[in-house]
């Protein structure tokens, strides 16, 4: 029984841990990880939220390139355990729910490897020799770039055994394999299903831009190329279910997206210039960056997914942006030059962001909420440091720091054995930053990342969901919008340090309610007004916009109505009372009164839903009974209404009016307008009748009332009584004591 | 009104509209309807009259209308302290922040803790405890009409009500679907609903809260106010009233559903393991329900609410319970389950988790 997810679309809902077997756990006590501490280490990774692991290269190989220089297609690093130990972990992955994803190396081998040998012991044109790509020049495909500027000046090396010259896009002791020769192809497919019989979820196809070679092209994206791709990917759909290619294509996104093909080629691919321009946005403090980039993004097939990541194995790569990008970043992330290497930065995600929490949380709320599966690299959960002296890129390669103890935890090995040194600063040393510290801190880096695993995996719209970019007026703003289905989740951050507004245009989401996903709290639904929200320094938000919530309670809806009708009261609040006119008006303020019954007060109650049912119309409004109260501070009308087509006694309001005098250019009209009933006017003079609660005045008028006892009555009769009660010395008095600014009215 | 006004006009329940001035004041106007507003005006009146119990918001004064002998409250003036806003959001706060929190943590290090974590929430509901005992003692001595013994037509009437809901329930239930398992159910919720009808009961009917629970509690430095009284005006007249257990076990009820809606949050997050959870709620509900009870039995213990013995008048508060979950689940049966599948179900499971545990001092 495992807890695999079954959807033949599962890798698009995958949240990946990319690691390196030899850094995670060592149990052999040898100084490397192995497969057994991996197995052991699992319920760490499950409960981390992960539900995929790339491993990195684990076959026999000279560890030239860190595993890239495979010896030995088919089987384990002897330091890393046996394929026993390979399978066993398998299946203890699968069954926490964890799907595994090996690599596939096939644009190079080890120069070590039995086909290479072979091949450059055996005759010229022979079937052996042509499993690699030899040349009696080193002239040949002229203009192809050297991706290893650093250390490569050529991509040919000459071979003394065999007497010519092999091709090589990467270090010169990884011979390229030539896949214009149908053999190798048919040998690399073998292995290929080697390891999906092994029971491995899915391949990640290293350096596959460069596997074949024509004169006069850059050799690099070539038809041949994907025509092997397609190959492929037949053969895995034809003898597997539920199986994954991943490319690895250092392109930018028109070129990548051919190696999706038709939805023939990967399922996968990585987006390598949205993560160099999400660390340039946050530099930058500008959003354009990586809007940009998302907009140059090409749509991809359904069934595909892209794969992007903050930090990985190698050098922040900065091959996808231009000469002057490249140089901000170095000034912005590199001032060391010892930092550099390659087109790249090789630091890891904390140290680049100089340790800063809300930095590092910003980064990752967009790793998380981006187009695309997040890969999160190991150790970063927990804000790992690096070592810059190492050398080459093993300066983010080094040991898992699990706890203080020897070694960080990661090995009982005398500290000489180990294949690399932990890190051991003072800032991002093991005693400091390691996995039993922050497992009992609620708050630490890792909760904080269980946490926002734990968060995105509650809406598939992270996943799955298209994307849509708002364009707010504030450029430190980025915000964007997932949707999937009916949901609907709405992501802002703030690229400056500093605290920021935004003005988000939601008019499409009227009446919605933003609940902030993190803590869970609703915010005031989206109105006819552009959302307002303010931002902490490098704050975020992620919102899911729903129907489903009720308004926060404290919410007061506080918009201006448009629609109010406008009274003429000719006779002022007399006006209300037709029968004390003298005959002669009458009839035209019985008119005024039937048009507030009708027209005015159904508007305002409906808006209330003091009478109705939400969604239910409140009908006609019978007038029952009606009070001009004068007092010291002015005249009210309280009234008591009932809904005519409801017999029920909850159908019955009390309402009290009062009037401000005025346009709506006054201050106080325009603060009473969300209150109001409908507009009025006398004469020359207009103003707003309005709900008599909103005026200090008025409450206070009320409290004055109780205290002194005494009524009022209605030309019907009724009389509304006033009361003091109890022994409370809190009349008027009480009100006094407040600083009363006073209330309009 | 101007936003630096010392007036605030603020939503209330419903189809109320609630003024609060400096947080010293509440002029509370019933939008809707008059009932709600005479039961709290009544129990008010009666509590500021008396003069002995201080925790709720002491009337000032009211406006009401008058049709011949029919008198209509339309609006209530209260002196309020100042205060952090309602129990009900308090308590389902903390225990959602504690359960988050818990579910990052190894639960053995939790569970060495939980005299610790809780202790704060707990003495609170301790002290929500002992004041509703001084509530319902209170109430009890100002009662205009005074008070009367429960007798058995009483129980007869509780115990009824409650094996109406139970047969409903189950009626509709065993519609709906596969019925095997609700036979045990049945048969448990019989017995106890019997126990505590044909027991012996020696509390009082007197005046109460009449629809006591969480939200209708403001926590106020460390402290309480009750507000929102329920209680019908027919209650105070001569003879009518219910037992104070009512609003004990209406607290009982609530505190469940804070620890289910709690719950329920910190799942949906999907952080560390949902038996771990569930064990750690339970265990929230189970100290706050005792020291609920404790803090009651302190004030109240031998002035004749309940009998005796608390102990011995529980089977009566949990026929009360009972028939509150009962009713929820006919509510949740009667609505569209379909846009909320899965409910019934908890509802049920609940009601087993009730019978399970009892309730416990």
């Amino acid at each position: 029984m495992d807890l695999i997810n079954r959807d033949p679309l599962w890798y698009q809902d995958a949240v990946v841990y990319q690691l390196h077997v030899k850094a995670f756990k060592d149990t052999s006590g040898d100084g490397v990880g192995d497969f057994v501490g991996l197995r052991e280490s699992l319920d760490y990774l499950a409960d981390l939220g992960i539900n995929t692991l790339w491993l990195l290269p684990f076959y026999p190989s000279p560890m030239r390139d860190d595993g890239y220089d495979v010896a030995d297609y088919r089987g384990i690093h002897p330091g890393y355990g046996t394929r026993s130990d390979f399978r066993r972990f398998v299946r203890q992955a699968h069954r926490r729910g964890i799907r595994i994803i090996t690599e596939l190396v096939i644009n190079h081998t080890s120069d070590q490897h039995p086909w290479f040998q072979a091949s450059r012991h055996a005759p010229r044109g022979s079937a052996k020799r042509n499993y690699y790509v030899w040349s009696d020049s080193d002239k040949r495909y002229a203009g192809t770039r050297i991706i290893f500027n650093d250390t490569e000046t050529s991509n040919w090396a000459w071979d003394p055994v065999a007497r010519q010259y092999y091709w090589h896009r990467f270090f010169s002791h990884q011979p390229d394999l030539n896949f214009a020769n149908p053999s190798v192809v048919k040998a690399i497919i073998r292995v290929m299903r080697f390891w999906l019989d092994m029971g491995v979820d899915g391949l990640r196809l290293d350096a596959i831009p460069y596997l074949c070679e024509r004169e006069g092209s850059s050799n690099e994206n070539l038809p041949e190329t994907h025509a092997v791709l397609r190959h492929m990917r037949a053969v895995v759909d034809a003898h597997y279910e539920q199986r994954v290619l991943l490319a690895e294509a250092n392109q930018w996104p028109e070129d990548v997206r051919e190696y999706f093909g038709d939805g023939d080629e990967c399922h996968m691919a990585y987006h390598f210039p949205l993560m160099p321009r999400m660390y340039m946005a946050l530099a930058q403090e500008d959003r354009y960056p990586v809007v940009e980039i998302l907009e140059q993004t090409p749509a991809i097939p359904d069934a595909c997914q892209w794969a992007i990541f903050l930090r990985n194995h190698d050098e922040l790569t900065l091959e996808m942006v231009t000469d002057e990008e490249r140089d901000y970043m170095y000034q912005s992330y590199a001032s060391d030059p010892r930092t550099r290497i390659n087109v790249g930065i090789r630091r890891r995600l904390a140290p680049l962001l100089d340790n800063d929490p809300d930095r590092i949380k910003l980064l990752n709320s967009l790793l998380l909420s981006m187009p695309g599966s997040p890969i999160l690299y190991y150790g970063d959960e927990i804000g790992m440091g690096d070592n810059i002296f190492l050398g080459d890129r093993n300066a983010v390669r080094t040991p898992m720091q699990w706890s203080p103890e020897r070694n960080a935890g990661f090995s009982r090995a005398d500290p000489q054995k180990l294949y690399l040194p932990p890190i051991m600063d003072p800032v991002y040393g093991y005693e400091a930053v390691n996995v039993e510290a922050q497992s009992r801190d609620g708050y630490s880096a890792l909760n904080w990342t269980r946490r926002i695993i734990a968060v995105r995996k509650t809406s598939r719209a992270f996943s799955r969901g298209s994307l849509s970019l708002l364009a707010p007026g504030n450029r430190h703003i980025l915000a964007y919008l997932r949707e999937y289905q009916d949901e609907v989740i709405l992501c802002v951050a703030n690229l400056a340090r500093t605290a920021q507004p935004v003005e988000l245009d939601l008019a499409r989401f009227r009446g919605m309610v933003p609940v902030e996903m993190m803590g869970r709290s609703a915010f005031p639904p989206v109105g006819d007004l552009p959302y307002l929200l303010t931002l902490s320094g490098h704050g975020f938000f992620w919102f899911r916009l729903t129907e489903q919530v009720e308004v926060p309670e404290w919410h007061v809806e506080a918009l201006p109505r448009t629609d109010l009708v406008t009274l003429v009261l000719r006779d002022g609040w007399q006006t209300f009372l037709p029968e004390r006119l003298p005959q002669a008006r009458r009839a035209t303020a019985a008119a005024v009164v039937r048009t507030f019954a009708s027209r005015a007060l159904p508007a305002f109650l409906q808006a209330r839903q003091w009478l109705t049912e939400p969604d239910a119309s409140t009908g006609r409004i019978a007038i029952e009974r009606r009070i001009l109260w004068q007092t010291e501070s002015g005249t009210y009308l309280l009234l008591w209404v009932r809904r005519l087509d409801a017999s029920k006694p909850s159908a019955r309001c009390f309402l009290a009016l009062a009037i401000a005098w005025g346009s709506d250019r006054e201050p106080r009209v325009r603060e009473l307008l969300p209150a109001a009933v409908s507009r009025v006017r006398e004469h020359a003079r207009v103003g707003v009748l309005y709900d008599a609660f909103h005026d200090g005045d008025f409450c206070l008028a009320l409290l004055d009332a109780m205290a002194r006892g005494g009524n009022v009555q209605d030309p019907g009769g009724s009389v509304a009584v006033f009361q003091h009660c109890g022994r409370a010395t809190a009349d008027r008095g009480v009100a006094r004591q407040c600083p009363l600014a006073g209330g309009a009215g | 009104m101007p936003a630096n006004a010392p007036w605030q006009v603020v939503p209330g329940d419903e189809d109320t509209t609630v003024v609060l001035v400096e947080q010293v004041l509440r002029l509370k106007v019933r939008r809707g309807g008059a009932t709600s507003l005479a039961a709290e005006l009544g129990i008010s009146r009666l509590l500021t009259e008396q003069g002995v119990f201080l925790h709720f918001p002491r009337l000032i004064g009211a406006l009401e209308l008058v049709d011949g002998d029919h008198r209509s409250p339309l609006l209530v003036a209260e002196q309020l302290s100042a205060h952090q806003g309602d129990a009900w959001r308090y308590v389902t706060h903390y225990l959602q922040r504690f359960l988050e929190d818990a579910q990052l943590r190894p639960l053995e290090e939790t569970q060495q803790m939980l005299e610790q974590l809780h202790g704060a929430n707990e003495a609170w509901v301790h002290t929500l405890g002992r004041r509703t005992g001084e509530l319902h003692l209170a109430l009890a001595a100002a009662a205009p009409w005074g008070v009367r013994p429960v007798d058995a037509a009483d129980l007869r009437r509780w115990s009824a009500a409650t094996r109406g809901h139970a047969a409903a329930a189950l009626a509709q239930l065993r519609a709906a679907g596969p019925a095997e398992q609700l036979d045990g159910l049945e048969r448990r919720l019989l017995q106890r609903i019997d126990a505590a009808g044909n027991g012996r009961f020696e509390g009082l009917i007197a005046p109460c809260h009449g629809g006591y629970h969480l939200g209708r509690v403001l926590v106020a430095q460390n402290d309480v106010i009750i507000t929102d009284f329920q209680q019908h005006p027919a209650a105070l007249q001569p003879g009518a009233g219910d037992t104070p257990l009512r609003d004990v076990a209406g607290m009982l009820c609530s505190l469940e559903r804070a620890a289910q809606r709690s719950l329920q949050a910190a799942l949906e997050l999907g952080l560390g393991q949902p038996p771990t959870a569930r064990l750690l709620a339970l265990e929230w509900l189970h100290r706050s329900r005792g020291a609920l009870l404790r803090g009651y039995v302190e004030v109240t213990a031998d002035h004749g609410l309940y009998g005796p013995t608390l102990q011995q008048a529980l089977p009566v508060a949990e026929l009360f319970v009972l028939e509150t979950m009962l009713r929820e689940l006919r509510d949740e049966l009667a609505a569209d389950v379909g846009q909320h599948p899965g409910r019934v179900e908890q509802r049920i499971a609940r009601l087993r988790q009730q019978l399970e545990s009892g309730v416990q001092p």
